[in-house]
């Protein structure tokens, strides 16, 4: 795995050294499994006792992210251990047995399992298991924040937003408080945030506008965890949460920046708006700013610093706004990177439109079209951890822009983020439908695109729908993201996909782990270079995407490698 | 030397995945081998021997008993199979499926012969198994790799 550069813990890397439970009392299977998990970077702690377990979850209140158990024990029903853990801890929780009767698993679902595997466990199956502590995170967040945007983002881009840990300012309009989705602890909703269970920090709007301007100020190339934070002024705030905020915010720019290329390159309607002199805004907040200036209809800067026009422009006619937040993004990723010179290349490309609103909902990257996923991926997917430990609030979210393009903002996250995982499984078809619905360049993307994977084909035609255009190469990624949360049903392209330890979940989380190591033609940014934010080795994830990328009509190849 | 072996090996595992005495779990804890526990299959496999032993006999007592406990059999028997799929023991696993069935009968006399039946398999598996890493050894003593199987599931 690739180190993420990133000295915060865990959420660094994540989903590596995800804090994992294993208990079954057949040793054998309990070794196998430890191996099984070592070798997808997680940290494993074994039992073989529903007691001990229990009382070690006890003892490490915050000591884990999920705990796998097996359905009979001798000395206590797994679902029993099932329902403490639920209740006592609120940790996600996998069932496993050889028994593979729909009853029992029925009885899983009902007593709280998130997921129930049949042994003999497949290591692929174990790499994504973070998807669920994903999920939870990010519905806790939603149930904390109680923000629409963040709800809408959740259920269109498969909660990306926590992935991409950006909610720019876009969010939803402060006041304008959505019921949480998920209806969790209720009276954690809108607790300060240290009082959440982890202790999250919420980026909203204002908190995010001081840590650009923060940024900018110190100059974006200066600029790090320490100062910004000095310069921010805000008391709780600390510097790990400044720097994985740092860092998601970096892989935006990037994205950004690489889904402008993308535009480019793919000769895509350049946004002249948000042309150089976007870029030359400065990184970060200037190029932020100047896209929500220019494209008021894209989001994607408006979310950084105008949360009111994320929203809008997600809202806004897809097209325009497509364009918009191509160009809003390609801005961003201009100017944040400084380098920027596509103009949203996205956004122009003709379904790239698409992109740039779904690139938005990255949260960064909100149009990256398929190559810019790539690396944008890695920053959304490097969001995800940092979402996790933040509740991403509003300010970041470019997820406004992905309203716009929910779709395809779902689509990426899919791909890389649980989200998608978890979309796929359960909105798959509900993403899917709504964000064509929104957005007609996506549905125009999606042409070439079978139905296939859920959420990953969306997302793929989103990304590809420059078949010839770099697209592709998203597309590529799509099929990957795909792949993973397809899982089973892809079973071929998880093969490819979850050989590579992390390539699944670089996929699926960090869409920009793939667009980093993405030899991409983009020019060489500061941040891709970090991006591999989640750590994975997205190298060969990459290498297995660009083998697909520029295909002609990669939508349609990938479509049918992805199926 | 060791190319002979290892071919030797190759064809071996091929056999007993042919012949259904190991499936692709097998396979996949081979992929688990690596550097840091290059000993990864024997020791799972040695757990594996001493938890169906341990589990064999505990099925020999119950049914010896006058009344026979068929829960506490079932769940002996399913917990074999579970072990037995850990490590690809396919046969082994498909006795204690038909096992599991008799049990539910309570069918004493069917259980012991399915009991039988399953000693058998698994003592068929564990010799098999025995000399795979036996031949595992050799090549390795003879400063070859041992080669990685094809996944056949």
């Amino acid at each position: 795995m690739d180190s993420c550069g990133f000295s915060s813990p865990r959420t660094e890397c994540f989903p590596a050294g995800l804090r994992v439970l294993v208990v079954d009392d057949d040793p054998t299977w309990l070794k196998i499994l430890e191996k099984m998990l070592k070798k997808c970077n997680y940290e494993v702690t074994t039992c073989n006792l529903a007691r001990e377990a229990l009382d070690l979850l006890r003892e490490r209140k915050d000591g884990f992210d999920i705990v796998i158990s097996d359905v009979n024990m001798p000395d206590m029903d797994g679902f029993k251990l099932l329902e403490h853990v639920g209740l006592e801890m609120d940790l996600p929780v996998i069932m496993m047995s050889v028994d593979g009767e729909t009853s029992r698993v029925m009885k899983g679902v009902q007593h709280g399992a998130c997921d129930y595997l049949l042994k003999p466990i497949r290591m692929k199956e174990l790499r994504n298991i973070w998807q669920h502590v994903f999920r939870k995170r990010i519905h806790e967040v939603r149930d904390i924040e109680g923000h629409e945007s963040l709800d809408e983002m959740m259920l269109r881009s498969g909660a990306d937003l926590l992935d991409d840990g950006f909610f720019f300012g876009g969010d939803p309009v402060p006041g304008k408080k959505r019921k949480d989705v998920d209806h969790r602890s209720d009276d954690r909703v809108g607790g300060d945030p240290s009082s959440l269970k982890k202790a999250r920090v919420v980026w909203t709007v204002e908190l995010h506008q001081k840590f650009v301007k923060a940024v900018n100020l110190i100059g974006f190339e200066k600029v790090g965890p320490k100062k910004i934070l000095d310069l921010m002024g805000v008391p709780w705030l600390t510097r790990e949460n400044v720097a994985s905020h740092l860092q998601k915010y970096r892989l935006y720019l990037s994205r950004l920046q690489k889904e402008n290329e993308l535009r480019t390159t793919l000769g895509g309607t350049m946004h002249s708006d948000l042309s150089p002199k976007d870029a030359a805004a400065g990184p970060g907040n200037a190029s932020l700013q100047t896209l929500a200036t220019k494209s008021s209809k894209q989001n994607i800067s408006v979310h950084h610093d105008d949360p009111r026009n994320c929203e809008g422009i997600a809202k806004a006619s897809p097209t325009p706004m497509a364009e918009a937040k191509a160009a809003e993004i390609s801005d961003l990723a201009k100017s944040s990177t400084s380098s920027i010179s596509f103009d949203r290349p996205f956004v122009q490309s003709s379904d790239a439109k698409s992109e740039p609103t779904i690139q938005v909902q990255y949260s960064w990257s909100a149009g990256a079209p398929p190559l810019q996923f790539k690396p944008e991926q890695k920053p959304q997917a490097r969001a995800p951890p940092v979402g996790f430990k933040q509740e991403q609030k509003p300010p970041l979210r470019f997820k406004k822009e992905q309203h716009q393009k929910p779709l395809f903002v779902a689509e990426h996250r899919f791909d890389h983020t649980p989200v998608a995982m978890h979309h796929r499984t359960d909105n798959k078809t509900s993403d899917k439908p709504s964000p064509a619905a929104t957005d007609p360049p996506y549905s125009k993307a999606k042409r070439g695109q079978p139905s296939k994977a859920t959420k990953v084909e969306s997302t793929a035609a989103l990304f590809c729908i420059q078949p010839e255009s770099p697209f592709t190469d998203c597309h590529t990624i799509d099929p990957i993201p795909s792949s993973i949360w397809s899982t089973k049903t892809s079973q071929s392209f998880e093969q490819n996909l979850y050989d590579e330890p992390w390539h699944i979940n670089a996929l699926l989380g960090t869409g920009s782990a793939l667009a980093c190591d993405y030899t991409s033609p983009y020019p060489p940014n500061p941040y891709l270079g970090t991006i591999d934010p989640f750590c994975f080795n997205g190298q060969e994830l990459i290498t297995e995407v660009t083998s697909l990328k520029f295909p002609l009509d990669p939508v349609i190849d990938e479509g049918l490698y992805i199926a | 030397m060791e190319v002979q072996l290892q071919r030797s090996y190759l064809e071996y595992c091929n056999a007993l995945f042919r012949e259904g005495f190991l499936d692709g779990q097998f396979v996949q804890l081979q992929m688990l081998r690596d550097d840091s526990n290059p000993d990864f299959v024997m020791e799972v496999v040695i757990l594996f021997f001493e938890d169906s032993q341990r589990i064999l006999n505990e099925l020999s007592k119950t049914l010896d008993e006058q009344n026979v406990d068929f829960k506490k059999i079932d769940a002996n028997v399913h917990q074999l199979k579970g072990s037995s799929s850990s490590i690809g023991a396919q046969r082994v696993r498909n006795a204690c499926i038909a096992f599991r069935s008799f049990c539910d009968a309570q069918d004493v006399e069917s259980c012991l012969r399915c009991l039988q039946q399953v000693q058998q398999e698994y003592l068929l598996v564990k010799s098999k198994l025995e000399a795979l890493l036996r031949l595992e050894q050799q090549i390795v003593a003879a400063g070859g790799v041992v080669p990685t199987l094809n996944d056949f599931s």
